[in-house]
């Protein structure tokens, strides 16, 4: 990762409006190749939204959310890995 | 076979003032089921006074609308229970405006499903699940069309 990186305690992945998981300690940044990654933890997820596409992860701030459409997306024991699109 | 699992999408609906409300296009199962358990007492008896409370608060996902010191009134994320109890601190004309316009969305959203239906070889296509909510009682005197029970 880059040292220039988003750092925030909630967010969630949506499909359309819908959570398909809460969205904990995560990071957003770039890796070697410039991709952008997101890594965290996952909670209260709900399996069939999560395999739905397109999916979005979204993070919100003070004045609304930013949002990054989901091209890749790993779950293991509870911790994520996504690479993302560019920030809608 | 068919496509029956939808992106559930949203629609922004313009109303007076530059004010908007930001709606479902459509409603899951599940969010069908949470509009009838919202109208339900505690006796599992139907609280026709509820009902309008309860669609509006099912469609809603977010709105423009601002408190009296000019702040937004923040409704993006909560859960339908909570949106109701913000409808019914509006001023009861515009609760009924918010209503008009999602019903009118309703009426339109069944109208394009019904075409998409006919496009798709229509008469012997499922019914859906619910049969029109539009068909529901707008007001808010408790008029109900009791055919949406009988199909929860």
């Amino acid at each position: 990762m880059h040292s220039l990186a988003l750092n925030g305690l909630s967010g969630a992945i949506r499909w359309g409006y819908h959570v398909a998981a809460a969205v904990t300690a995560w990071t957003v940044g770039r890796d070697d190749a410039q991709a952008l990654r997101l890594s965290g933890r996952v909670d209260q997820v709900n399996t069939f939204r999560l395999s739905q596409r397109p999916l979005v992860f979204e993070a919100p701030h003070a004045k609304g959310a930013w949002r990054w459409p989901i091209e890749e997306l790993q779950i293991r024991d509870g911790t994520l890995s996504a690479r993302l699109g560019p920030k809608e | 076979m068919s496509v029956r699992y939808r992106l559930p999408e949203t629609t922004k609906l313009e109303i007076s003032n530059g004010d908007w409300l930001l709606v479902k296009k459509r409603l899951t199962a599940g969010e069908y089921q949470r509009h009838l358990q919202l109208y339900l007492t505690t006796e599992h008896k139907v609280d026709g006074t509820l009902v309008g409370f309860s669609r509006v608060a099912s469609y809603l996902l977010d709105w423009s609308f601002q408190s009296a010191d000019g702040k937004p009134v923040a409704i993006n994320g909560l859960d339908p229970k909570d949106i109701m109890t913000h409808l019914q601190d509006l001023p009861v004309e515009d609760f009924k405006e918010v209503l008009n316009a999602i019903d009118a969305h309703i009426e339109r959203e069944d109208a394009a499903r019904e075409a998409e239906k006919k496009g798709q070889g229509g008469e012997n296509a499922s019914s859906p699940i619910s049969p029109s909510l539009a068909t529901l009682g707008g007001d808010m005197n408790g008029s109900m069309n009791l055919t949406e029970m009988s199909t929860a």
